[in-house]
């Protein structure tokens, strides 16, 4: 009875274990949706092919981050974003993942705090940005839904955070880039001087309310 | 604002994969008489595309392109794009955004708009226009009605569908924006003229007020005189009526539009063929005074002519003799040098005779030879001075040849320079009848370009701005025409003045004047030949008297 016990018990815990093994493998896709639609001028199609994809991939995670930032993506490779992120703070250091494997939402809230110069609280001033306290914060700000930074997107769910992370630097103090342009909320050349339109521009609340603001 | 949480499962069903949708209106088949509305896009920020069906392929998207019901929108990453979707509402979609508008359409008084936000954002402003609207959003998980205000939509897959408040007066400014551009085409060039110095007023007197201004004056003159005696100076424009222009449906603004169009573009075309013809006018006048003068210049320039040949003549006489003068006088020098080399030769010979004669001990024979030395020396100075003096009259006589061929060429230049001026007259006119000419082919290409305009606008009345136009065209035309014929009398006038002078003047004082120059230089080289055989014989006879005395010494007799 007891050896039998013990037999089970084993082979609850190998089940368990190599479950637990499974748990921790992230998806990796065949392609990415970069490889197809690389260039700034494909951005539209690259948008859509990532659209309809399972997960978005680091690959296309940081080509849409780098569209997003700037308008272009400067490299040519993988290896090229992944160098170039780690010089911007996008993610951490250490970061040494496959280009097709799914994005965590760690490493792409960083990205999404950096780019919209998301400050975050105490921790994130004394400890910097990190995977997981940006997480937290973009949570916080309803940039996110509540998840983990191990967690990974959908890529129609990274269009939206996209979108909600330029609704999010829309908000920021508007500042004239090199070029011109300005990275402020669409059409926002054409606000009044004193930029009401801004002004109404109704952000994520921390209270979670979603009543529309009555603008007169 | 009605928002209504509708079933997600229906309304997912009803759109797979984004696609189309099905409308309610298509639903009850109340489209049969329905009157298609278009979308008509305002402002383009980033990359922005469209398609007219889901099967159709992608296009990007300019300003003021129109869209029709079951287009589909998308936008990038920091992108937007504004829409005035049918006659009552307005659309701001936020960069990743991608929409769909199934339905857009007027049925009697009801305006039916159906939009489905796939994802981004969506700002909606849907105005009252005095009809009733039913405009709904539709999204994978509720339908927004919305009667009469403004209101953003938001739907992705991270937070679902959210409503929150649309950016009004953003959508005002581009609303504004848009209708101030097209405003532009009813105000025109901004001209002005006396009563209405300002240009902005005129072009609002001329176009938009009596649209603005309803019941209170109509038509331009009454609308001048009114402003002009400041009983309008209390009306303000209405912004109601631009407010009713802008909701208006875009198909009626670009009729009026065009209307207006064709109207400026006349105006337009009326002015340019009066600068036209005014200046073929000034062109033509120039030519006329240009070929005026250059027919003067011809004409005094040929009146020149006998006197001038009168000089030639005088000149190629003198010329002629001193030609003759200088040949003479080489024959001279020539001959004198021919005397020199003969008495250098005796000379020579002397002092032969001299060395034999002392050789032979024979000092009286010696001394004959030697006295016969220097005569013959004597002889050979004698005539190189003359040959000198044959060239110097050869070289005077050459001096005169040329001057006389200066004056004739100076004579002949009086002509040419005259006939320069002649030219330089012409070739002004012929510069004016190209401006001439130039102006009656624009006015000509304005004027067909006029005809086509009035023909596309027939029911209009622009008989007499086409009438005007024409005759500037032919007033153009005329002084054009005038000013080649001006210009080809200057032309011919220079080009027969200089044709003349090459035919009937020519410097022959020049050519003798260049013998009499060649027959100065060669008496000048017998003359130094002369000089040089003189010399030699001076040194022959030296040299035998020499002799003659070192032999003596010799011989013991006293000298």
């Amino acid at each position: 009875m007891r050896s039998e016990m013990r037999s089970a018990f084993i082979a609850l815990l190998t089940v368990v274990s190599a479950m637990g093994t499974a748990g921790c493998q992230r998806q990796i896709l065949p392609a990415s949706a970069v490889d197809q639609f690389g260039t700034a001028d494909d951005e539209l199609d690259f948008l859509a092919e990532v659209h309809n994809m399972t997960a978005v991939t680091n690959n296309d995670a940081l080509h849409g981050l780098f569209l997003f930032a700037d308008g272009v993506d400067p490299a040519t490779d993988y290896d090229e974003r992944v160098a170039l992120a780690k010089t911007r703070r996008w993610m951490p250091t250490g970061f040494d993942e496959p280009a097709n494997e799914s994005a965590p939402v760690g490493w792409l809230a960083m990205a999404g705090c950096e780019i919209c110069d998301i400050k975050g609280g105490l921790t994130m001033h004394v400890l910097g940005p990190t995977p997981r306290y940006c997480t937290k914060e973009l949570v916080f700000l309803q940039v996110l839904p509540l998840r983990t930074e191990n967690q990974s997107l959908t890529g129609a769910e990274f269009n939206d955070y996209l979108n909600r992370l330029h609704r999010v630097r829309a908000s920021v103090p508007l500042v004239a880039t090199v070029e011109g342009t300005a990275q402020g909320p669409a059409g926002e050349e054409a606000a009044t001087p004193m930029n009401e339109a801004a002004e109404e521009e109704m952000l994520p609340s921390p209270s979670g309310s979603t009543e529309p603001k009555i603008a007169r | 604002m009605c928002v209504a949480r509708a079933d997600a499962q229906s309304t997912d069903a009803a759109q797979p994969d984004g696609g189309t949708p099905s409308t309610p209106a298509e639903g009850d088949g109340a489209v049969a008489n329905a009157e298609a509305l278009s979308a008509i896009v305002m402002q383009i920020e980033g990359r922005v595309r469209a398609r007219t069906s889901p099967d159709a392929p992608w296009a990007p998207v300019k300003e003021n392109d129109r869209l029709l019901a079951g287009a589909e929108l998308q936008t990038g990453l920091r992108a937007s794009v504004a829409l005035r979707l049918g006659s009552n509402a307005t659309a701001l979609l936020d960069a990743t955004t991608s929409i769909v508008i199934p339905s857009l359409e007027r049925d009697g008084r009801v305006l039916t708009t159906r939009m489905v936000v796939r994802s981004g954002r969506v700002d909606v402003r849907v105005d009252r226009v005095g009809l009733d609207n039913d405009f709904s959003v539709l999204t994978p998980s509720a339908t927004i009605a919305v009667s009469g205000t403004t209101l953003a939509i938001l739907n992705g897959q991270l937070m679902g569908t959210e409503v929150t408040g649309a950016r009004s007066n953003l959508l005002t400014a581009i609303e504004s924006r848009w209708i101030q551009r097209r405003l532009a085409f009813y105000f025109g060039d901004g001209t002005s003229n006396r009563r209405f110095p300002d240009p902005a007023m005129h072009g609002i007197n001329r176009t938009v007020a009596k649209n603005l201004l309803p019941g209170v004056v109509d038509g331009d003159e009454q609308l001048e005189q009114a402003w002009f005696t400041g009983s309008l100076q209390n009306v303000e424009f209405n912004i109601n009526n631009l407010q009713r222009t802008l909701n208006m449906d875009p198909p009626v603004i670009d009729e009026e539009l065009a209307a207006l169009s064709v109207l400026q573009q006349l105006l337009e075309i009326q002015l340019r063929t009066a600068d036209d013809a005014n200046t073929a006018d000034s062109a033509a006048v120039l030519v006329q005074a240009f070929a005026q003068k250059a027919i003067q210049l011809a004409a005094a320039a040929e009146a020149m002519l006998p006197d001038i040949q009168k000089v030639l003549d005088a000149q190629n006489a003198i010329a002629s003799d001193a030609a003759k003068d200088a040949a003479n006088a080489r024959i001279d020098a020539l001959l004198y040098g021919k005397e020199a080399a003969e008495a250098k030769g005796d000379a020579l010979q002397a002092l032969a005779d001299t060395i034999i004669a002392l050789d032979a001990k024979d000092f009286e024979a010696a001394q004959a030879f030697a006295a016969a030395a220097s005569l013959a020396a004597l002889f050979a100075a004698d005539a190189a001075l003359n040959a000198s003096d044959s060239s110097k009259t050869a070289f005077s006589a050459a001096e005169s040849a040329a001057q006389a061929a200066a004056i004739a060429q100076g004579a002949i230049d009086t002509y040419f320079n005259k006939v320069i001026e002649a030219e330089n007259c012409a070739n002004g006119a012929a510069a004016q009848a190209s401006i001439a000419s130039n102006a009656a082919a624009s006015a000509q290409a304005l004027n067909q370009l006029a005809q086509q305009l009035g023909a596309a606008a027939q029911g209009q009345n622009m008989g007499p701005l086409l009438a005007q136009i024409d005759s500037n065209t032919n007033q153009a035309i005329a002084a054009s025409m005038a000013a080649a014929i001006s210009r080809d009398q200057a032309l011919a006038a220079a080009s027969n003045a200089r044709s003349m002078g090459e035919k009937t003047l020519f410097n022959f004082a020049a050519v003798f004047a260049s013998h009499a120059a060649a027959d100065a230089a060669l008496a000048a080289v017998a003359a130094n030949q002369a000089a040089l055989d003189a010399m030699e014989a001076q040194a022959a006879a030296d040299l035998a008297n020499e002799l003659v005395d070192f032999g003596c010494i010799g011989c013991g007799k006293d000298h």
